[in-house]
């Protein structure tokens, strides 16, 4: 670069620039932003001229600190890139349309099906093979495989959404406090979810399970039990640094009350990465639910509970006699557990700054 | 235990027997001390010290969890390695979805799927247990690790018999892992292959193969070395499921037995058992750093 000459006015012009009112040519740019212009607006005006006024940037000296206001609106901004990108990404728009096509089937099952698939038995048809009256076949009690996966399609939706967001808000609260407010708070549920850690999932997940009693209840627990320590990891590491920011010493020096700044400012902040691990989530939540159910901890068996379904199968012996017993719901859940890995993806890759 | 009918006397005389009639923090510490002296108490259904069972299973398990690990890693880490030196062509797309439907699928669902085409219907391999009946019989184990000792006492049809017992649920076990590693592989190759360095070796006129084996590969490896180890943990317990399936005599079907039966010392046993593996493995996992890179060092 070539050093500056007093002939040449260039570099004048970005300071000068700085100092100059508002001109109809930054009318793109937010009110925030003119507002914060007009706090250093010169009171001896140059003249107005549209060349000298083009190159506008902020003096980094007259810039004031970001404001929440700022944040959130660069949150809205980001959280459209986020979605712009998880939108370019093809296992996330699969995953998308997977999810909401499984979904609205699980919400359909009622309407379309209007009997307890439980109840309505067909001896004659025991353990036929699949066919235009049973499309999956008949199970050992002459019941619609089909109509069971179906219903089993909506138990697991609701066991993983449950279990997850009882496992994303006691674990985030968490994460929140000990990221928050450091010392023994940090320490206690340090330890905890060590310890919670340190027991493989599935294991944590029977304890829970034995102690509270098999329940369709009780799995939501465990599983939610499971999550929670992977939630109070993330949030602290996010809040730790979050709590650093200009934006948030700001607030404070405002006087605002540790809850607000937590629940209003931080929390807000740290949303998108934990929306990407709860979707996660919810794909390793059903796999546990079906494993507990296969484990016979589940719900009990006239329930047409995936897991538990696979089990009876297992243990009446059907799997090797009549093989779709366990071919269509354990299709089911891999369909399920694929749908929300590969949201899970996409937004995933949608959030990646170096995706952008 | 003591059947519907026992008297009060009776179900006193049990409690005393089993100690529960003691206050929660004694027991507890009692447990404790006993843990100390690997006394983890006996099973309530067969009175078979748990300490015991635990010395007889872990072979069985561990034999398991090692094929299961080898079949992950010697499938995993090739298909990453190749799906990044073919980013975004129909290797790695392929590649790629399996390893998505791999991590999809439940384990023991794919067991039972693997049995019914391998086991019931071609008939090529065995559909349950760790080695046949007759030969069983037959076998003197030494160690408990069956692979050994048929080595040891040179019994190969002892040998090939155990291995083909161990083929469908090393398989069945290994896929998550599997799939798991391969995208681990393929991502840090990923990272590392853009990096100057890999651009100057290029550069150099190296040829590719020797870039990407030589030079790529022992950077990328410490992350996968680190998801190595944590599935590792997670094989020796996400047998549990299985070992059901597939009546392997491991520590995850005695769990399993012992959940289904209310016999709390061996769950209990078994639950500290695994643990201490997991966090053992964890923690050997850690130390494994110092040796695959210099810069890490423990004082």
């Amino acid at each position: 670069m070539l050093p500056a000459s007093p002939s040449d006015p260039l570099p004048f012009r970005c300071e000068i620039s700085a100092f100059l009112p508002r001109t109809d040519a930054r009318s793109h740019i937010s009110p925030r932003r003119d507002a914060r212009s007009r706090v250093s607006t010169n009171p001896y005006p140059l003249p107005s001229n549209p060349a000298v006024t083009q190159p506008l940037t902020p003096n980094p000296l007259q810039a004031e600190p970001l404001t929440t206001a700022d944040v959130a609106e660069g949150r809205r901004d980001s959280l459209k890139k986020v979605f712009r990108h998880f939108l370019r990404s093809t296992s996330g728009r699969i995953g998308l349309v997977l999810t909401i096509a499984l979904i609205l089937l699980a919400l359909l099952a009622p309407i379309l099906r209007p009997f307890d698939p439980t109840t309505a038995r067909d001896y004659a048809a025991r353990l036929d093979a699949p066919s235009m009256a049973h499309w999956f076949g008949a199970d050992g009690l002459g019941r619609d495989v089909f109509t069971l996966v179906w219903y089993g399609l909506r138990i697991s939706l609701v066991i993983s959404l449950i279990s997850v967001g009882l496992g994303l808000i006691v674990g985030t609260f968490f994460g929140l406090i000990a990221g928050y407010f450091r010392g023994w708070a940090d320490t206690i549920i340090g330890w905890a979810t060590d310890i919670l850690l340190a027991f493989p999932s599935i294991l944590l997940a029977i304890a829970v399970v034995t102690i509270a009693g098999a329940s369709l209840q009780s799995v939501m627990i465990a599983v939610g039990v499971v999550q929670i320590p992977i939630f109070i990891r993330l949030t602290r590491s996010m809040v730790l640094s979050l709590r650093e920011q200009d934006f948030v010493q700001t607030v404070r020096a405002f006087g605002a009350t540790s809850s607000r700044i937590i629940f209003s400012h931080i929390l807000p902040a740290s949303l998108a990465p934990l929306i990407v691990q709860a979707t996660l989530s919810l794909g390793t939540a059903t796999l546990e639910a079906a494993g507990l159910g296969f484990l016979g901890l589940g719900a009990k068996p006239p329930t047409p509970e995936l897991g538990t379904m696979l089990s009876d199968s297992f243990r009446n012996g059907y799997s090797l006699s009549a093989p779709w017993t366990i071919i269509f719901p354990g299709l089911m859940i891999t369909l399920i557990v694929l749908a929300f890995n590969l949201l899970g993806d996409g937004l995933r890759d949608g959030l990646d700054p170096r995706n952008r | 235990m003591v059947g519907e009918r026992a008297t009060p006397a009776q179900v006193e005389a049990l409690r005393e027997r089993l100690g529960l009639n003691e206050p929660l923090p004694i027991q507890y510490l009692k447990f404790l001390g006993g843990l100390l002296r690997f006394d983890l108490g006996n099973s309530i259904i067969s009175g078979i010290p748990v300490a015991q069972e635990i010395r007889t299973r872990w072979p069985a398990s561990f034999e398991l969890a090692v094929a299961s690990m080898l079949f992950a890693v010697i499938i995993g880490v090739p298909a990453g390695i190749i799906a990044a030196v073919k980013k975004d062509k129909w290797v790695d797309n392929t590649a790629m979805s399996v390893s998505l439907i791999g991590v999809s699928m439940p384990v023991y669902w794919l067991g039972l799927l693997l049995i019914y085409l391998f086991a019931v219907n071609l008939g090529w391999l065995p559909p349950s247990g760790r080695i046949g009946v007759d030969v069983g019989n037959a076998f003197r184990p030494i160690t408990g690790f069956f692979i050994l000792d048929s080595i040891l006492r040179f019994n190969f049809a002892a040998l090939g018999n155990v291995l083909s017992h161990l083929v469908l649920p090393a398989i069945a076990l290994g896929t998550i892992p599997l799939a798991i590693i391969a995208r681990i592989t393929r991502s840090a190759m990923l990272e590392v292959l853009s990096q100057d360095y890999i651009r100057t070796a290029r550069a150099k006129g190296l040829i590719e193969r020797w870039v990407v084996m030589k030079h790529a590969l022992k950077n990328a490896l410490l992350p996968v070395i680190t998801i190595i180890g944590l599935q590792f943990g997670t094989l020796l317990s996400g047998a549990i499921l299985t070992e059901t399936i597939f009546s392997w005599p491991g520590i995850g079907s005695w769990i399993y037995q012992g959940i289904l039966n209310r016999d709390y010392p061996v769950v209990q046993g078994g639950v500290v058992f695994v643990s201490m593996a997991f966090v053992l493995v964890n923690l050997l996992v850690d130390l494994s750093y110092a040796l695959f890179d210099p810069r890490i060092q423990y004082k």
